[in-house]
């Protein structure tokens, strides 16, 4: 491969032997007969001058403008490499974008815990309200909603307990939201077998007082319960009468305006 | 432990969605290819850019990768793809934006301390004379000399990377490097 005789630059042929040279790539024999050659090849030496020259130059450039440059910080989007793959046709990139929205932060999970219990909260509020308003049309308190009872049967087979009710006292609540003209009322309930006056007994009173008997802690449904297992059951005939109060009551009202 | 690995073994981790793995091979490789794009787009942005997508296409086409190749040469391949890609895009912005004054004056040289100014200036000339003619050296020739002199790689290690013959290698730096001594000698430097 060596040409050692060869003195003619154009017939050179050590290019390959040059580079080598001049990066020191070449070693033990190879080296020696290149050097011999260079000796007596003034083409050959002058070209390893140049070249020394411009990888000196390129040296130069990389020390001046390369050397002193940080190596950028490399960001490889993992998540999104993965799943930034065609699923049925639909690119499943947006999907991980949505799901990275709420995964940004664990104070999402905190935010939506209190803003469900905030939104029951309200919810419970507005049934409760909704709830009172429609008992306050009929002029009723809530809590002292009876059993239903017909009070012509709880007159007629307690009357004991009339008196009972009259000289107790009447719970402050109550005597702020019923009606004065309804307690000074004289109602008139028919029963079937008997007429009953009850005097300066209005009915809403007679079934507060009734409330107090009954625990009011204890759900509606039993309080439906107690006073029918030890009274007469009301028959169809007395749910009837019920009914009509409402008419009897705008009859009373009539009368009362009458007798004034 | 991921030191110890080879190329392909980091390969084959990364390809089973180990994101460490992938890390190591970006670790070993970035200073590397770094300097490959910024001797063959002679931008530092460019530079960054380049390899930033370099190391995002090589992630993305991590099942693609065979064993054949070397993972060196593979991201070399890469690397100069996307260099190329740049630099297309740049000529699309600006002709050649070498020659415009803009762009010499926004680079940075960090002059020795122990250089007089004349001597600095001159310098910077030479500079800028041997940045344009690597610029201008076709691409195979220039992917040669930025591998030998920026990434300061041994014959044997560009054979392997490029996938070409020794005396090849030899023979393309040969011919680069006189290129571009006639290209500097053409255009000499004024010693102020």
């Amino acid at each position: 491969m060596m040409n050692n005789n060869n003195h003619h630059p154009k017939n050179c042929s050590f290019a390959e032997e040059i580079v080598a040279y001049i990066y020191d790539e070449i070693a033990g024999r190879d080296k020696l007969v290149f050097e011999n050659h260079l000796a007596n090849c003034a083409r050959c030496a002058t070209e390893v001058a140049e070249f020394t020259n411009v990888s000196f130059s390129i040296g130069a450039w990389r020390d001046n403008e390369f050397s002193h440059l940080q190596t950028p910080n490399i960001v490889i989007p993992y998540e999104t490499a993965q799943t930034n793959k065609v699923v049925d046709g639909v690119s499943a990139l947006w999907w991980s974008d949505f799901r990275q929205i709420f995964s940004l932060s664990p104070s999402w999970i905190t935010a939506s815990a209190a803003m469900a219990v905030l939104v029951i909260c309200v919810g419970l509020v507005f049934t409760v309200v909704k709830f009172s308003n429609n008992t306050d049309v009929a002029g009723i308190d809530n809590s002292a909603v009876k059993p239903i009872v017909s009070p012509t049967a709880e007159i007629v087979n307690n009357p004991a307990k009339e008196i009972l009710v009259e000289n107790s006292p009447k719970p402050p609540n109550d005597a702020s939201e019923v009606s004065p003209k309804v307690t000074e009322a004289k109602i008139t309930v028919k029963s079937p077998n008997n007429v009953v006056k009850v005097s300066d007994a209005p009915k809403s009173k007679v079934v507060r007082q009734n409330s107090e008997v009954v625990t009011p802690n204890k759900p509606q449904v039993k309080n439906n319960q107690k006073p029918l297992q030890n009274k007469k059951a009301p028959s169809l005939d007395n749910f009837e009468e019920d009914e009509d109060d409402s008419l009897r009551l705008a009859d009373l009202f009539a009368e009362i305006e009458t007798d004034r | 432990m991921l030191a110890n690995l080879t190329d392909e073994q980091l390969v084959e981790l990364s390809v089973s969605e180990n994101p460490e793995a992938f890390g190591e091979i970006v670790k070993r490789w970035e200073r590397k290819l770094f300097a490959l794009c910024y001797g063959m787009l002679n931008r530092e942005d460019d530079a960054r850019d380049a390899l930033q997508e370099t190391f995002i296409a090589a992630y993305r086409n991590l099942k693609n990768f065979r064993g054949e190749a070397k993972v060196s040469s593979w991201l070399h391949r890469i690397a100069v793809n996307q260099c190329l890609t740049i630099k297309r895009r740049t000529k699309s912005r600006s002709e050649d934006y070498l020659n415009e004054d803009e762009s010499a004056e926004d680079r940075t040289f960090i002059a020795p301390a122990h250089l007089s100014p004349a001597r600095t200036t001159e310098q910077i000339e030479r500079t800028t004379l041997i940045r344009q003619a690597i610029y201008a050296l076709p691409e195979d020739l220039r992917q040669i000399i930025v591998m030998k002199e920026f990434e300061e790689m041994t014959f044997q290690q560009i054979s392997d990377t490029l996938e070409l013959p020794l005396s090849t290698v030899k023979s393309r730096l040969y011919t680069a490097l006189k290129q571009l001594k006639m290209k500097l000698e053409r255009t000499p430097v004024e010693v102020v």
